[in-house]
């Protein structure tokens, strides 16, 4: 059986993310930047400016076909969600060669994790949340421990998912007898290694509980709520049978008004579909 | 986005025109934007694993989809989410998310069903 050390030891031999990524962070993290420098990162791999333009130009934003150039894309769509939107390919292509099992199907697993980012968003934007540029971001990565793990440790992640459908567990407690070790602890100290900022790193380690290290965190609240409508509305596939209970301090901490998933189902729907389709999946 | 609808593949007649591609779930293209749909594609949606496309246009039945669950499908719906929902909802924010979730699945058998009889 394998251990979670021997899982640790693997994360450093894990692949960095592609250079895009790391050069558009340094970029945007330095103050003497200007849009056309991001651009000029952006445009220098062929790939990611032809991705960020197919999905600047898809319906969710609204441009449809008139932006051109990822300039245009970066002024239309905001430097945080250029970047956002970067790194998210960027992941989905370190994971890209991930196949499917009976327990695990890569495919089900991004739609529902796409779904997260989408409905976080949501949320956040209806509830008037200000800071939240992370929501969509931190939907998509919040289950990045189960890719891991799944590459990682293929059968130990098989029989823990095996074990949570026959004795109706979480995941966690599964992985702990299996491997030792949570899904959620191994995904943050992925993103440690690829330098995530430290509110996408709470949300991969916190999300399942809806509040940072049992403090209240909007941007945990929002995930945690968006994982479980997501799998409850029947977006893809968390890999997980049973859906778990919202917390309601999680709630609290997002004062939503009543009606807001019936106000925005069919919204929430055109964003998804316009997301799958931008990280073409 | 004004002249576009995302409407789901039971509500797909020959004719439409797609307003963005279809693309399967490994990347690859099914069919291009701007195809008129004709009646054989109809039945390979279903194959294709495909729950809503983007059409030029308004959706022709522009009543919201929720409101033509019958309250035997919405029955059928709450069962299904009870496989997975073992909790209660506590308050007025929580129903109204099981309501929702009723809803889409509600829907989704009534996709199923459309796209059973249709072939």
């Amino acid at each position: 059986m394998i251990t979670a050390e021997k899982i640790l030891q693997r994360i450093d031999e894990f692949r960095t993310l592609p250079t895009v990524y790391t050069a558009l962070t340094e970029a945007m993290n330095n103050p003497n930047s200007s849009a056309a420098d991001v651009a000029a990162v952006i445009s220098s791999d062929q790939a990611a400016a032809a991705r960020v333009l197919k999905a600047a130009n898809s319906p969710i934003y609204g441009y449809s076909g008139r932006i051109d150039s990822v300039n245009k894309a970066i002024m239309y769509m905001g430097f945080a969600e250029v970047k956002n939107l970067v790194a998210a390919l960027a992941i989905l292509d370190v994971f890209s060669n991930v196949r499917i099992s009976a327990y695990f199907n890569p495919v089900e697993f991004w739609k529902y994790s796409a779904a997260v980012g989408v409905i976080a968003r949501a949320l956040a934007r209806e509830a008037g949340r200000k800071g939240l540029e992370h929501c969509f971001l931190g939907g998509i990565l919040h289950d990045l421990g189960k890719l891991l793990l799944y590459q990682c440790a293929p059968e130990e992640f098989s029989q823990a998912l095996q074990t949570v459908a026959l004795r109706k567990i979480t995941l966690r407690s599964a992985l702990k007898e299996t491997v030792g070790i949570s899904h959620n602890a191994l995904g943050e100290l992925l993103a440690e290694q690829w330098k995530m900022p430290p509110p996408i790193r709470a949300v991969i380690r916190y999300a399942h509980t809806g509040m940072n290290d049992d403090k209240p965190d909007e941007l945990v609240a929002a995930v945690h709520i968006a994982s479980i409508s997501a799998q409850m509305f029947g977006f893809g596939s968390s890999s997980e049978e049973i859906v778990p209970e919202p917390n309601e301090i999680a709630w609290k901490t997002l004062s939503l008004p009543d009606n807001i998933f019936t106000k925005l189902q069919e919204q929430i729907i055109q964003d998804y579909e316009g997301t799958l389709d931008s990280l073409q999946l | 986005m004004k002249n576009q609808s995302v409407i789901p593949i039971g509500e797909v007649r020959a004719g439409m025109a797609l307003a963005q591609p279809l693309i399967n779930g490994f990347g690859r293209l099914l069919l291009p934007a701007e195809t008129k749909i004709e009646e054989q594609h109809l039945g390979l949606f279903k194959i294709w694993g495909i729950l809503f496309v983007s059409i030029h246009g308004k959706a022709q039945n522009s009543e919201p989809l929720w409101q033509r669950l019958t309250p035997e499908l919405l029955e059928r719906g709450l069962k299904y989410l009870r496989k997975r929902v073992f909790w209660n909802p506590r308050g007025p924010i929580e129903n109204d998310l099981f309501k929702a979730a009723i809803r889409m699945q509600a829907w989704k058998i009534l996709r199923e069903e459309q796209l059973d009889g249709g072939r």
